[in-house]
């Protein structure tokens, strides 16, 4: 089904002969039993065939010209139509109202951000909340003899740790391992 | 009180935005580094350079100093010796391999980077050349794979593998990942 198919991102690469080493094995082992990524790769080839037969339509230099000079008019147009003539506001003393109202502003967005951080989406980013060393183990194998795998994570220190017992260590996790509190 | 009202909805909209998946995967490059480290229960006499240094960070090295707390935390080990640091980057689906002391190699595949949830997938693999030896009736070297493992860890941060016999201790690798 190559709707499922996670290969499928790599079709085009492999078309255009850009992949290499592990990735290019893997993609044409999948190809070899994927009946539905080979016509995929198939149509994508004959996409590309296509493209490669059709040519770009030839546009003169003065074509490019007044295509130019047609553009940055139309620009200027824009800019003149969104230009409001601006506010001036009355000047007044620095003090009293001016004051009171600066200082009730910034303690309003004091507020507003404060909030924002602590219970806002702004929460939830990494920065604020720290866990960056945090690992999901989804699985562990060794193909080596003597080895056992295994990890463990810790809340303080955050830390996960993922070990391979070897027998000719002594110990182990477990309290009275020289290796492992 | 309108330009008030305006900046107060932009700090509400900037503070939001960084959750919001922003991030292409496709020619995304992961950069990792790898730390090797010998850990031991020998006397923490002379470390890497022989130099003096306060009983608290005696038996660290001090190339090692960021994870000090941590490894002294986690393991009942005295001594933790600096061995080697790599960095590469590696492109999504792409391979990054780290040359470790004692015939010992780290491969990190960087799978995908999940925005939202600040996680990084990897297929990590340590592996171990052994030499061609008449004895044991290897002509050839060969790879052994000690340890395989996919993770996700958090975008930035560390995790620690390690256990294998190297020079009268064992061997740890503090793999980190930002992407």
């Amino acid at each position: 089904m190559p709707g499922r198919c996670r290969i499928l991102r790599y079709l085009t690469a492999y078309a255009d002969d850009e992949l290499t080493g592990r990735l290019l094995r893997k993609v044409e082992e999948h190809l070899s039993r994927c009946e539905g990524c080979a016509r995929e790769l198939d149509s994508i080839r004959a996409s590309d065939r296509m493209l490669r037969v059709a040519s770009a339509p030839a546009v003169s230099d003065d074509r490019w010209a007044d295509f130019h000079r047609d553009l940055s008019s139309a620009l200027d147009d824009v800019d003149r139509q969104a230009r409001k003539p601006a506010r001036i506001r009355e000047l007044r003393p620095v003090h009293g109202t001016l004051r009171r109202r600066t200082f009730a502003a910034a303690g309003a967005f004091a507020v507003v951000l404060a909030a924002a951080l602590l219970l806002g989406p702004a929460s939830n980013l990494r920065w604020w909340n720290g866990g960056r060393d945090r690992c999901i183990v989804d699985s562990i194998e060794t193909y080596a003899s003597g080895y056992t795998p295994m990890f463990f994570s810790s809340k303080d220190p955050e830390m996960t740790v993922i070990w391979v017992f070897h027998e000719e260590v002594e110990g182990g996790f477990g309290g009275e391992a020289p290796g492992a509190r | 009180m309108r330009a008030t009202a305006i900046a107060l909805l932009a700090v509400l909209l900037l503070t939001a935005l960084p959750t919001a998946p922003l991030a292409r995967e496709e020619g995304r490059t992961v950069a990792v580094e790898v730390i090797s480290i010998a850990a031991s229960t020998e006397e923490a006499e002379a470390l890497a350079v022989g130099e003096r240094r306060s009983p608290a960070a005696a038996g660290v090295a001090p190339e090692l100093s960021r994870f000090s707390k941590k490894l002294r935390a986690l393991f009942a080990y005295n001594r933790y010796l600096f061995l080697s640091r790599g960095r590469a980057k590696a492109e999504l689906g792409g391979e990054s391999t780290f040359q470790l002391p004692g015939n010992f190699s780290l491969e990190v595949e960087p799978v995908r980077v999940d925005e939202e949830a600040g996680l990084i997938e990897m297929v990590v693999t340590l592996v171990r050349e052994l030499p061609p030896s008449p004895a044991a009736e290897r002509s050839e070297s060969t790879r052994e794979i000690i340890l395989r493992t996919r993770i996700k860890l958090g975008n930035g941060g560390t995790v620690l593998l390690g256990g294998p016999p190297i020079d009268g201790g064992v061997l740890i690798l503090a793999l980190s990942a930002k992407g």
